[in-house]
């Protein structure tokens, strides 16, 4: 038998603020742009779901705030959750107090509560989880969908709907629920308030998105976010502040030695730090001038806080980003590579949005760096910072959102995943350009270089594999059989020249769905 | 030249002031009073982009440089124009004016460029046309005079959302908040104050207010937006010191389009000479240096969605931001002892800048200036932090 349809009654702000932040999320998510409805009534850490019959009361919350907001209601697509705890709301029995009254149930138990009015479903939940938007008429539907699309992007065409039966009351039942045809009311629970670090789940977001922005520029990239959206705590490895970022999300702040532990304080600084790049800028300066912390590290600390403060103060012995950097660089190689922390905080100074920090080159940054610098800007925008144009990729939002509810609720299962992942996001350099292909892809290839302003002959050449070769005397060439030709990329020059081409310019951002849009209409 | 971060912010982003001002209906007369800088243009170009796409919405603005950032702004495609272009374009539609008949159809005049609203009322009576469904949304409508606004009225309109600062006033026939308000028919829920400042940086924000003088309205409160770019003094030797900072700071980050804005119309000129001049190169090719003065009207060649310089008198700066300002301090005078005069041009001047601040004074010469600026250590009691960093350079 199937399930009932569950909905969350709310108004178009925190609609498109969940858009915004990737995530449906209790109210402590959307923080204090939060418009009072029925998330408020929800005990903490939960988001509420009613039945078809009982929306009228969660409707009339959800603009009580102010007589201008406008009502909608979000379906939920419970068939994407694999893996969690779900508590359905019952009639207290008596003496109790209303968190006791709920039954504890698998998510696979839903299509069976049929009579239940109410369900709460411990927050976060990923975009998936939407199946679509209820407005109350098509002028109102056209007027907001076409306004989100105009700031999001494109959603499927059946995501923004309109139901008005879900608004009127048509549906609604005062009748009492008949629980016990499914469930007795001897297992009620009551709900634990759930505290969620929402900045790290954000963070997180934002952190996985630049770094994808990030993979065109090497396999290295690739590797590190592929690796990054794992969601694991790194062990061993050899880049030792992408191990340390990346821990910071699995709470490895016990660190021994001091430049870690200098890392993790800042991660948290610039992830717990409401404000933008050159907002928190000084609070890193006065963190670095503390020499409490850290003995060992105490001159280096002052060193960079100095530096870094005359980046601000335009000292009077000014110079240029690129003379700074080549600096900073000389002094990491010095210190074997590691250090690193320091040229990633002069990024952040000289550059205070992620679009500009993409487009800066360096001839001395290696392909680390660049991922390094999308970790700590991404780590302090969250994702709803992204540049429009990244949470625009195809399939990247959803990928994201994925991975931000699976990385909060995965420590509470005990393995597998809490919900179905079936992104398909491609990376340009793994997926679509090959060090050898069998010429099927030659025309994407031209397409491609065309695109990033590289001239083919740099890199590319074409092998044959052939037998019976003969010269004739007039230079032509004749096999005994059709040659194999086989096309070759050099890949480490391609890889220099494609982050020069793509970094290196005043153009947008890197146009990633262009990419996958000739890709699929190019290849064979 | 680099792409500019140049959109509209999210709606979370704004004050709750404007929050209230974005989500009122569609159709009815509004109108948003707020001082410089409190986002109320932000707000009237959301709503818009929120409600109309089409033909029936005109977004009229005073000046030709806030029509043209309006409309390098907005993704929508709905008219955006100059109030008194577009005053003069409808007239001559609906009387249906063509070269034969210029003399007999054009706007009548009390002057050059100023309409006799009263006739214009008369014409437009004999017309009988209803304009009630479409949509005027007016920004610095507290410049244009009473009569404009009749004659619309005269013509059915009915939807208005006029933005408005009283304490901007700049032409001499121009609408006080009490007048729109009768004309409009507003009551105090259809009028939304943003109290806030939402453009600049708390350190900003607090040099700015030191200058602000209106009496009868309290200062906009400080934005909670920390920063470690305090405005800095620099008191130069050279007069090269001035271009190489300029110049030194756009190529820092070519996304950023910084105002430089000089006291004089000599000045302007000669500044934007020296800066397209200067040959010394850097690490980014040359900015694209722009300058503006409103005798140019509707020429305005400033891009906004661009990194790039350029050069103002302050007299021109009303209404447009930039991510970074350099103020040239030389110059600037006091007239009549009018020091509020002063500290009103140097509150315009300041508030123009949304991320950081520089001012520049000839340490050879003593300067009027000197006396309405912070003292060396004088600190902000809202923020603790010093108001002014000085530097030699």
């Amino acid at each position: 038998m199937s399930g009932q349809r569950w909905f969350l009654p709310t108004n178009t702000e925190n609609m498109e603020l969940f858009l915004s932040n990737g995530l449906m999320t209790c109210s402590d998510g959307l923080k204090k742009s939060y418009i009072k409805d029925t998330l408020d009534d929800c005990p903490k850490g939960y988001i509420p779901f009613f039945s078809i019959h009982n929306l009228l009361e969660a409707i009339y919350k959800s603009t009580g705030e102010e007589e201008n907001l406008i009502k909608c209601i979000i379906e939920l697509n419970y068939s994407q959750i694999i893996n969690i705890n779900i508590y359905a709301e019952v009639e207290p029995l008596m003496d109790s107090i209303d968190t006791c009254s709920y039954i504890g149930l698998k998510i696979s138990d839903i299509t069976e509560l049929n009579y239940h009015k109410k369900i709460l479903i411990p927050s976060p939940l990923p975009m998936q989880c939407i199946k679509g938007v209820f407005f109350e008429n098509t002028l109102i539907k056209n007027e907001i969908s076409k306004n989100i699309e105009r700031k999001f992007g494109q959603y499927p065409s059946r995501f923004f709907l309109v139901e008005k039966n879900l608004f009127n009351g048509r549906n609604h039942k005062n009748n009492q629920v008949q629980l016990e045809k499914v469930l007795s009311n001897s297992n009620q629970t009551c709900l634990p308030e759930l505290d969620i670090n929402y900045e790290k789940i954000f963070s997180l977001g934002g952190m996985l998105g630049l770094m994808f922005y990030q993979t065109k520029n090497s396999q290295e990239s690739i590797e590190c976010f592929v690796e990054a959206s794992s969601l694991n705590k790194i062990e061993n490895q050899d880049k030792n502040e992408f191990k340390l970022f990346n821990n910071y999300f699995y709470d490895d702040e016990h660190q021994n030695e001091e430049y870690s532990r200098l890392c993790y304080s800042l991660i948290k600084l610039i992830s717990e730090d409401k404000g933008n790049v050159g907002e928190v800028s000084q609070a890193i300066i006065d963190y670095l001038e503390l020499d409490i912390n850290y003995p060992e590290l105490q001159e280096f600390n002052k060193k960079m806080a100095k530096g870094l403060r005359k980046i601000i103060d335009r000292d009077k012995d000014y110079m240029s980003p690129e003379t700074v950097f080549s600096r900073v660089v000389g002094f990491c190689r010095k210190n074997n590579g590691s250090n690193k922390i320091l040229l990633i905080l002069t990024m952040y100074f000289f550059r205070d949005k992620p679009e500009t920090m993409l487009k800066f080159y360096h001839e001395e940054f290696q392909s680390i760096d660049y991922v390094l610098f999308a970790i700590f800007f991404g780590i302090n925008c969250q994702y709803i910072g992204l540049p429009e144009q990244i949470k625009q990729i195809k399939g990247l939002g959803y990928y994201i959102s994925n991975r931000m509810a699976e990385y909060h609720h995965k420590s509470f299962i005990d393995d597998g995943s809490v919900f179905k992942n079936d992104s398909a996001i491609k990376f340009i350099l793994k997926d679509f350009l090959k060090e050898s292909s069998n010429g099927d892809r030659d025309k994407f290839f031209q397409w491609f270089f065309d695109f990033v302003g590289l001239n083919s002959n740099d890199f590319q050449c074409w092998k044959m594999n052939h037998k019976g070769f003969h010269c004739e005397p007039n230079s032509q060439f004749t096999f005994k059989i059709k040659p194999k030709v086989t096309t070759v990329i050099d890949m480490t020059k391609l890889e220099r020249q494609l982050l020069l081409s793509t970094t290196n310019n005043d153009k947008d951002l890197f146009n990633y769905n262009e990419v996958y849009s000739q890709y699929e209409k190019l290849k064979k | 030249m680099a792409k500019r971060i140049f959109s509209l912010p999210r709606i979370d982003e704004l004050t709750d002031d404007q929050k209230k001002a974005y989500r009122l209906p569609k159709y009815g007369q509004y109108m948003i009073v707020g001082s410089p800088g409190t986002g109320k243009s932000v707000v009237a170009l959301h709503r818009t982009e929120k409600f109309f796409e089409n033909k029936e919405c005109f977004f009229l603005t005073f000046n030709h440089v806030l029509s043209t950032a309006t409309k390098q702004l907005s993704t929508s495609d709905f008219d955006c124009q100059t109030a008194m272009s577009w005053f003069y374009d409808l007239y001559w539609k609906l009387v249906e004016g063509t070269y034969l008949n210029f003399d007999n159809m054009k706007m009548p005049e009390r002057a050059p460029h100023k309409p006799d609203y009263e006739q214009v009322v008369e014409k437009y009576k004999d017309l009988k046309k209803d304009f009630n469904n479409h949509q005027l949304v007016i920004d610095e409508g507290q410049d244009l005079p009473e009569g404009w606004y009749d004659c619309l009225i005269e013509l059915g309109f009915e939807n208005f959302f006029v933005v408005a600062d009283q304490n901007q006033q700049i032409t001499e026939e121009h609408s006080s908040r009490k007048v729109l308000q009768a004309l409009l028919g507003l009551e105090k829920k259809d009028v939304i104050e943003l109290k806030e400042n939402w453009r600049n940086t708390a350190p900003i924000a607090v040099f700015a207010n030191y200058f602000f003088t209106d009496k009868s309205s309290p200062k906009p409160k400080l934005p909670d937006r920390p920063s470690a770019d305090i405005p800095i003094l620099f008191d130069y030797r050279t007069i090269d010191k001035i271009s190489e900072m300029i110049l030194g700071e756009y190529d820092r980050d070519p996304s950023k389009l910084i105002g430089l804005v000089v006291p004089t119309e000599n000045k302007r000129e000669w500044y934007a000479r020296k800066l397209v001049n200067d040959q010394i190169a850097r690490s980014n090719p040359q900015p694209v240096i722009s300058t503006y003065h409103y005798s140019q009207k509707g020429k305005v060649n400033i891009d906004f969605s661009y990194g790039g310089i350029v050069v103002l008198n302050d007299k021109s700066v009303k209404g447009i931001e930039f991510d970074t300002v350099f103020i040239i301090l030389d110059d600037f005078k006091m007239i009549n002892n009018d020091i509020e005069s002063l500290k009103k041009r140097f509150y315009v001047m300041a508030s123009r800048a949304r991320e950081k601040l520089f001012l520049f004074k000839n340490s050879k010469f003593d300067n009027i200036v000197d006396e309405i600026l912070p003292g060396p250590v004088e600190r902000s009691d809202k923020t603790g932090e010093e108001i002014l960093k000085r530097r030699k350079i």
